[in-house]
C-alpha cells in the first residue's frame, strides 16, 4: 500500500554535524493495517510522518502510495501535499477557530478540485463521518465550544470525509488527560478497523503503541531500528536501544562460549555467570553478548536443593506492592542489581536470601 | 508579482531623492550635471550644523521627557492599587485621537505671548516674568509632553510581559517589594526603556509639527523644517538643496534604526512572556495611593484635559485675545455654524476621511498577504518583508520631498491629487501594517494551515479560507490604526496636496499659519470628537483580541 524506500532528510545545524532528521529508513505499511512509529523525540518519526504527508521535502528516497509515486528523490518528482489523497490528524488538532463543527469537517469537500461534490451528498457524508465519531449533534457548533476529546474526534472527522487511501496520526493522544487518553485509543482503534482505513500512527508512548497497532516500527536516532508486531518487539528485542526503550528490562553483558544457531539456545559467560540465552539470530563463539530480561519473567525461589543452571543466589533489598503486582530489587552475589516483578503473595519480604531463576527462553541475546 | 508593485511603489521615490541631489535640475524640471555642490554647501554652511545640533538637543530632550513622565505612569497603572488608573487608558485613547499639529497649537495657545500662563505670570510678577514659548525649551516641553502617551502605551505592555515568577522569586529570597521592583523589574525592563527611548528620540529627530509652528517662529531650526522651507521656500524650489538635507536626514535615520533594531532584539532577550496565567504583582500601597492618584489626575490634565480645554474655550470665542475677564461673555457657536456649512472645512473633512480609508484598505489586505509570505517563508517571502518595511527609515517629510519629486515629473497629472496622497500615504504606513500582520500570522498555529493544505486545499485557497478570518481581528486593528496614523499626518501631504484637496490636518496648519485660531479650534474639536470614536473601536478591538504589534 505504502512504500517507503531510504528515505533521507538531514537538518543541518548552525555549525558541526546535522541535528535530527532521517537516514536511510524504508519499510512498507499494508492494506489496512495500523503502523506504528514509535521512537523518543528527535528521533525522526515525526520527520518521517511528515515527507509522507509532503510538509516536509525529503533529500532523497522514494515513497510509493498504492503505486504511484508520491516522492521521489532520483526523479525529483514531488507531488504536493494537496495532491496527496491523504488525510492528516494534527498534534494540536488544529481545528479552525472560526468554522463550525460542521463547516471543520465538510471543508475538505469543499475544497475538493477533482470531484464536486452536491449540496445533499456532502451534506450526508459530512453528517456520516461525523455521526462516527459521534459529534454529529454538535454540528451546528462552534469548533471553539468543543471539548479537547471532541476537537480530537472533529479532526479524526476531518481527515476521513474524503476517503482518503491513507491517514496519518501525528501524536494525536498526547494532548489528552491520561483517562480520556485511554478511551480515545479504543475508539481510534474501532474506527480504523470499520473504516479500514491504513493508518500510520506516531507516538513516543510505547503503552499506547503496544495496546493499539499492527505492526510497530522503534527508531532511534534517525534510524529504523526494529519493525515487527508489538509481542516481537517485547518479547525479542533485537538492541539495547529497544529492550530499553520498550517497557522495563534487566542487562547483562558477557562473551558467547559456543557457536548459536538462529533460534537456538548457547551459553553466555556473563558477569553474573554462565547464562544459557535464547538466539534469535546466529552467532559465532567468542563474540561479547549482551543479554536481557524482562522483570516479569524472571522466577523468585526459596532456597533449596542444588542450584541449576540459569539461577542465580542473591538478596532482597526491596519490596514494592504496586496492587496486581510486587516490584523487587535484587542484590545479586557478585555486585549487580536484578528488578523482578511477581504475585505479592509469594511470601518473599525485604532481607530474603533468594534464588532468582531466568528461564532461557525469555533470556534474550541481543548484540551491542 | 507582489514584489513588482512594492518596487513602483517605493523606488522611484528614492531614485529621484538622490538623484536631484548629486545632479542640477534646470528650469524646466530635467537634470542637467552631475554635482557635489548640494553636499558641498551643506557642509560649508554653517546652517547644517547649528539644524544638526538642534535636532539633536530637541530630540534628546524631548524622549527623555515623554519616557520619564511615560514611565512614572506606566508603573503607577501596572503595578500599584491606586484608585482610578483606568481612566489613564481613557486619555491615551483620546490623545492617539488628537492631530499632532492640533495638539501643538493647543500648547501654544496655552503658553504663547497672550495665553492664560503668562497671563497670569504678567499679573503676578510683571512684564519681566513674561516666558516666550517660541524657544528650544518650548519645543521640547511640547513634543515630549505629546509623546507621553505613546511611551505610556509602550511601557506599560512592558511592564506586563514580565514573568511575575521572577519578582516572586526576588521576594522568597527575602527582598521587600520596593527593593524588588527597584532590583529585578526596572533591571530587567532596562533593555526595553533603553531600546523606547531611542526609539521616540528617532521619532523626535524626524518629526516636523512642533520644529514648524514652535521653532520657525522663534529661528531655531532643525533639519525636517530646513528641507520643508528649502522645499517650499518662497520663489524657485531649491531641489538640490532639499535633495541633499533629505539623504543626509535619511542616512541619519537608517543609522539610528539599525541601532534601534540591535538594541530591541537584545531587549527580546529579556522580555519573557508566558500567556499562561500570568497575572502581574501589584504593590499595595496604603494611603500613599491618593497620592498616586492626584499624580495621574495631574498628568492627564497636562498630557490630554488642558489642550482639549483651551482648544474647545478657543473654539467659542468670536475672535481670539487670550484667556480674559472679558472673553468669557463673548461665548458663541458661530465657529461651528461655519464649519457645518458648506464649504471648504467639510470638503476637507470628506477628503480626509477618503484618504485615511482608502490607504488602509490598500495596505492592510496587501500587508497581510506579504506578512504571510514572508513568516512562512514562501518563495520570495523574505524580499517582500524587506521591501515592505524599508519605508520605515525614510522620515515623512523627506518621503514628501521624494514624492513630490516624482509627482512633478510623471506624465500623468497626479501632482497635487488626493491620489497622489494615498499613494504616498500607503507607502509611508506600509511598515507599521507589516508589524500588525506579522505578529498576527505569527500568532496562527502553523498546523491549522497544514491541516487545510493536507485537506486539499491549495495555498491560495487556504490563504484565503484559513489565514484571512483568523488574521481578521487584527486587520480590523491594523486598518483603525493606520487610518487614525494617515488623517493625522501633515508632513507628508503638506508638500502634496493642492487646491480642492484639502486635509484636516494640513487645513489645521494654514489656518494657524494665516492665525484664524478660533476657526481652527472648532474644526480641530469636531476632528477630534470624530476620531475619538475611531480610536476607541481601536482600543476594543486591541484589547478584545489582544493583539500585539511591537
Amino acid at each position: 500500500m505504502l512504500r517507503v524506500q531510504n528515505l533521507v532528510k538531514k537538518y543541518q545545524a548552525q555549525v558541526g554535524e546535522p541535528v535530527g532528521g532521517v537516514f536511510d529508513v524504508s519499510f512498507e505499511v499494508k492494506q489496512g493495517e495500523l503502523f506504528t512509529l514509535l521512537g523518543p523525540s528527535g528521533c525522526g518519526k515525526t520527520t518521517t510522518l511528515r515527507s509522507i504527508a509532503g510538509l516536509e521535502t525529503p533529500d532523497s528516497g522514494q515513497i510509493t502510495l498504492a503505486g504511484q509515486a508520491i516522492f521521489d528523490g532520483a526523479a525529483e518528482q514531488m507531488i504536493p501535499m494537496y495532491d496527496r489523497d491523504i488525510g492528516m490528524v494534527f498534534q494540536s488538532y488544529a481545528i479552525w477557530p472560526h468554522m463550525s463543527v460542521f463547516e471543520n469537517a465538510a471543508y475538505p469537500l469543499r475544497v475538493s478540485r477533482k470531484v464536486k461534490y452536491s449540496r445533499e451528498d456532502l451534506q450526508s457524508r459530512v453528517e456520516h463521518v461525523l455521526n462516527m465519531v459521534g459529534l454529529l449533534k454538535y454540528k451546528n457548533r462552534s469548533a471553539t465550544q468543543l471539548s479537547g476529546g471532541q476537537q480530537q474526534r472533529l479532526a479524526l472527522a476531518r481527515a476521513l470525509v474524503r476517503e482518503p487511501k491513507l491517514l496519518l496520526l501525528d501524536e494525536p493522544l498526547s494532548n489528552l488527560d491520561a483517562q480520556l487518553r485511554e478511551q480515545m485509543r479504543a475508539e481510534l482503534k474501532r474506527i480504523q478497523s470499520e473504516w479500514g482505513v491504513t493508518t500510520i500512527y506516531v507516538t513516543h508512548d510505547q503503552a499506547e503503541a503496544m495496546a493499539i497497532s499492527d505492526r510497530v516500527a522503534v527508531m532511534d536516532q534517525g534510524k529504523l531500528v526494529q519493525l515487527g508486531p508489538p509481542d516481537d518487539i517485547y518479547e525479542l528485542p533485537r538492541s539495547e536501544f529497544v529492550a530499553g526503550f520498550i517497557g522495563r528490562t534487566n542487562l547483562f553483558k558477557g562473551t558467547l562460549k559456543t557457536s548459536a544457531a538462529a533460534g537456538g539456545k548457547s551459553i553466555v559467560e556473563s558477569n553474573i555467570g554462565s547464562i544459557e540465552c535464547h538466539f534469535p539470530t546466529q552467532s559465532q563463539a567468542g563474540q561479547p553478548v549482551s543479554f536481557v530480561i524482562r522483570p516479569e519473567n524472571v522466577i523468585l525461589q526459596t532456597i533449596s536443593g542444588v542450584q541449576e543452571q540459569n539461577a542465580i543466589e542473591g538478596r532482597v533489598t526491596s519490596r514494592i506492592y504496586l496492587g496486581e503486582i510486587a516490584e523487587f530489587a535484587i542484590d545479586l552475589d557478585g555486585g549487580h542489581q536484578l528488578l523482578v516483578r511477581a504475585p505479592p503473595g509469594n511470601g518473599i519480604k525485604a532481607g530474603d536470601r533468594i534464588r532468582a531463576y531466568l528461564p532461557p527462553d525469555k533470556t534474550i541475546a541481543i548484540f551491542s | 508579482m507582489l514584489i513588482l508593485v512594492l518596487l513602483i511603489l517605493i523606488l522611484p521615490p528614492t531614485l529621484f531623492l538622490i538623484k536631484v541631489s548629486i545632479f542640477t535640475t534646470k528650469a524646466d524640471g530635467s537634470f542637467g550635471d552631475f554635482t557635489l555642490r548640494y553636499y558641498q554647501q551643506l557642509f560649508t554652511g554653517r546652517f547644517f550644523f547649528s539644524a544638526l545640533t538642534n535636532t539633536a538637543i530637541y530630540a534628546i530632550g524631548s524622549a527623555v521627557i515623554a519616557i520619564l513622565l511615560g514611565t512614572i505612569q506606566a508603573i503607577i497603572v501596572e503595578r500599584t492599587d491606586t484608585p482610578g488608573r483606568g481612566w489613564v487608558f481613557l486619555g491615551a485613547i483620546i490623545s492617539l485621537g488628537i492631530p499632532h499639529v492640533l495638539y501643538t497649537v493647543a500648547w501654544l495657545l496655552i503658553l504663547g505671548r497672550s495665553g492664560p500662563l503668562n497671563g497670569l505670570l504678567l499679573s503676578a510678577f510683571g512684564p519681566q516674568s513674561v516666558i516666550n514659548v517660541y524657544s528650544m525649551w518650548g519645543m521640547t516641553l511640547i513634543e515630549g509632553v505629546g509623546f507621553v502617551p505613546l511611551t505610556f502605551l509602550l511601557m506599560s505592555s512592558v511592564l506586563r510581559s514580565t514573568d511575575a515568577s521572577f519578582e516572586e522569586a526576588a521576594m522568597m529570597s527575602g527582598a521587600r517589594p520596593i527593593k524588588t521592583f527597584w532590583t529585578i523589574t526596572l533591571r530587567m525592563g532596562l533593555p526595553g526603556i533603553m531600546a523606547l527611548l531611542l526609539l521616540v528620540f528617532i521619532r523626535a529627530f524626524e518629526s516636523f509639527e512642533v520644529p514648524a509652528l514652535v521653532g520657525l517662529a522663534g529661528n531655531i531650526n532643525v533639519l525636517t523644517t530646513n528641507i520643508y522651507q528649502s522645499s517650499k521656500g518662497t520663489g524657485a524650489m531649491d531641489y538640490g538643496q532639499s535633495g541633499a538635507y533629505s539623504v543626509c536626514l535619511l542616512l541619519i535615520v537608517v543609522g539610528l534604526l539599525y541601532w534601534y533594531n540591535r538594541l530591541s532584539g537584545h531587549a527580546h532577550q529579556y522580555q519573557t512572556i508566558t500567556g499562561k496565567g500570568y497575572r502581574p504583582r501589584v504593590i499595595k500601597l496604603g494611603r500613599l495611593r491618593y497620592v498616586t492618584s492626584a499624580i495621574l489626575a495631574l498628568m492627564f490634565m497636562l498630557v490630554t484635559g488642558l489642550p482639549l480645554i483651551m482648544l474647545v474655550f478657543t473654539s467659542l470665542q468670536p475672535f481670539y485675545e487670550g484667556v480674559t475677564p472679558e472673553s468669557f461673555s463673548r461665548f458663541t457657536l458661530d465657529n461651528y455654524r461655519i464649519l457645518m456649512g458648506p464649504g471648504s472645512f467639510r470638503d476637507s473633512i470628506s477628503n480626509t476621511l477618503i484618504l485615511g480609508a482608502s490607504t488602509s484598505t490598500f495596505v492592510v489586505p496587501f500587508t497581510a498577504l506579504c506578512a504571510w509570505m514572508a513568516a512562512r517563508r514562501k518563495p520570495g517571502g523574505w524580499l517582500l518583508d524587506q521591501i515592505a518595511t524599508a519605508p520605515l527609515v525614510m522620515p515623512a517629510i523627506v518621503m514628501s520631498v521624494a514624492f513630490l519629486y516624482v509627482f512633478v515629473n510623471l506624465p500623468i497629472p497626479l501632482y497635487g491629487t488626493l491620489l497622489s496622497v494615498i499613494l504616498a500615504s500607503s507607502v509611508r504606513f506600509m511598515p507599521y501594517g507589516m508589524r500588525y500582520a506579522y505578529a498576527g500570522v505569527l500568532q496562527i498555529h502553523k498546523e491549522l494551515e497544514e491541516a487545510s493544505m493536507s485537506s486539499g486545499a491549495k495555498q491560495g485557497n487556504t490563504f484565503l479560507r484559513i489565514v484571512l478570518p483568523l488574521l481578521s481581528a487584527s486587520m480590523v486593528s491594523s486598518w483603525l490604526f493606520i487610518f487614525l496614523l494617515a488623517v493625522q499626518a501633515v508632513s507628508l501631504p503638506l508638500l502634496l496636496v493642492g487646491p480642492g484637496t484639502e486635509i484636516v490636518a494640513v487645513t489645521l496648519f494654514d489656518l494657524w499659519q494665516n492665525g484664524q485660531v478660533t476657526e481652527l479650534a472648532s474644526m480641530g474639536i469636531t476632528w477630534v470628537s470624530l476620531m475619538v470614536v475611531v480610536s476607541a473601536c481601536f482600543h476594543m478591538v486591541t484589547r478584545r483580541y489582544q493583539i500585539m504589534a511591537s
